[in-house]
């Protein structure tokens, strides 16, 4: 083969595959940790009867991590964040969308989970300084709010070729309770970065630029969501960006 | 110069601009927001200010325009849902996995994910094979691309326009679309209603409400 060739072949290979860098996969989430992390019910698999329609028009509200009566209670004027493990856990592959599963065998997982888990504490505290993160449910007792979110979605949308559009997308779901368990806020924010997949030597930067900018984007509009629930009594927030907010 | 290797290169490079400009043409078409049904074929219903209005988007055209791809066709229906608070002092919470679908003999189930709807996961399994499968078959991979972009198209309108989890306070409205498995030959959506549940917040005296929405307009009398 001339060297002609070769180049252009060697060409070719890097704007094709443009996801041979860091990058991430749908196959990389925890498979046990998806429950909370990706929540939304599978056609697959109908809920028992008993949880979905035939809820009496007087029950309750049900938070999804009620404060355990056995943990020792947090002062009554406190905020605790509970983030849940799978949350932290989550981890992102950095092998190659085309080649991971083929040969890769150690693919330098991003620890995505642990930037979450810092954004999400860095967002509350920032909010209310003396509130309290925890990763149990049970730590929660007592507090003025309980804010728990969920990560219903954590996504790229991607083609295989660097000049593919590559999108990030997260879908942040913050639940706020008071102390007797009443949600006084359920909504959701979403944070995403759009922009090219980029070639071998540029689709690592791209990655991590996109990643950062989704998680901007959704600290940011959480930040206007729950600030009026925090910093005062539990009261009405007004309306902040979210996802097909309502108008 | 060989001539058979100049005619490779320029085969090779016609591909490649093919290859590009097809791929950013179909990915640079996003689809339009849903701008809501007419009021004619909304299903609405009105309870002391909260009004509920359900549209069923069953036409593949309709679903073409909006969500890039036939939907029914993957056994989905797309149900637009819209949820008014026209209440002068109450807030409502509306939380997405509390809905859930009835159908007419008390079967019970649940709505779909986006993920399982667009079928992304599946093309870009596909898109695998034949990338790593044919290296020199650039056609096909071409075939792949173009499949997993408009995939992506789809799944992006769908979970643009997807219903969340909302706490509605007085006038405020929140409005998407739940995706529903489409009925079975024998079914039918006349058979099928929506339930969902809103919650007063902060909690006092008033209690959850729970609502059946049709999804097909009830024959006129």
């Amino acid at each position: 083969m001339k060297r002609s060739d070769l180049a252009l072949m060697i060409a070719v290979a890097g704007l094709w595959l443009g996801s041979a860098t860091p990058g991430l996969a749908d196959g990389s989430q925890p498979p046990a940790s998806n429950a909370a992390a990706s929540s939304a019910p599978s056609p697959a698999t109908p809920p028992p009867a008993s949880n979905s329609v035939a809820a009496p028009a007087t029950a309750a509200q049900t938070p999804p991590a009620p404060p355990a009566a056995s943990a020792p209670p947090a002062a009554s004027q406190s905020v605790v964040l509970y983030i849940a493990p799978e949350i932290t856990k989550r981890k992102w592959s950095n092998a190659s969308v085309l080649f991971r599963p083929i040969f890769l065998a150690d693919d330098n997982l991003n620890n995505v989970g642990e930037t979450m888990h810092q954004r999400l504490s860095a967002l509350i505290t920032s909010l209310s300084p003396s509130a309290t993160v925890v990763d149990s449910p049970q730590a929660g007792g007592g507090a003025r709010l309980y804010i728990v979110p969920t990560v219903k979605r954590l996504d790229q949308i991607s083609g295989m070729f660097a000049w593919d559009d590559l999108q990030y997308v997260i879908e942040l779901e913050w639940r706020v309770t008071d102390a007797s368990g009443a949600v006084v806020l359920l909504e959701t924010v979403k944070g995403e970065a759009k922009g090219k997949f980029g070639t071998s030597f540029t689709a690592a930067a791209n990655a991590q630029r996109y990643e950062d900018e989704m998680l901007d984007k959704a600290m940011a509009d959480s930040a206007a969501l729950l600030k009026p629930v925090v910093a005062a009594a539990p009261v009405q927030a007004s309306a902040p960006t979210t996802l097909n907010a309502p108008s | 110069m060989n001539e058979w290797g100049h005619l490779r290169r320029s085969l090779l490079a016609s591909l490649l601009v093919g290859m590009a400009s097809a791929t950013v043409a179909r990915g640079a078409t996003p689809t339009p927001d849903y701008p809501g049904p007419p009021d004619g074929q909304r299903i609405s219903l009105d309870d002391a200010g909260l009004v509920l209005a359900t549209y069923a988007m069953t036409q593949p055209q309709e679903q073409t325009q909006y969500f890039g791809g036939d939907l029914t066709s993957r056994g989905v229906v797309p149900v637009w849902l819209s949820i008014s608070n026209g209440t002068s002092d109450q807030t409502f919470v509306v939380d997405t996995d509390e809905i859930t679908v009835e159908a007419a003999g008390g079967d019970v189930g649940n709505h779909k994910d986006p993920d399982n709807v667009s079928g992304a996961g599946g093309d870009l399994v596909v898109g695998q094979v034949a990338v790593i499968g044919s290296f020199y078959a650039l056609p096909l991979v071409v075939f792949a691309d173009v499949a997993l972009v408009q995939a992506n198209v789809m799944k992006r309108s769908l979970i643009e326009k997807a219903f969340y989890s909302h706490t509605l306070h007085p006038g405020q409205t929140g409005s998407g679309f739940i995706f529903l498995r489409a009925p079975k030959a024998h079914q039918t959506l006349a058979a099928t209603s929506l339930v969902v549940t809103l919650h007063p917040t902060p909690a006092g005296p008033a209690s959850a409400k729970t609502y059946h929405l049709a999804l097909v307009a009830p024959p006129a009398a």
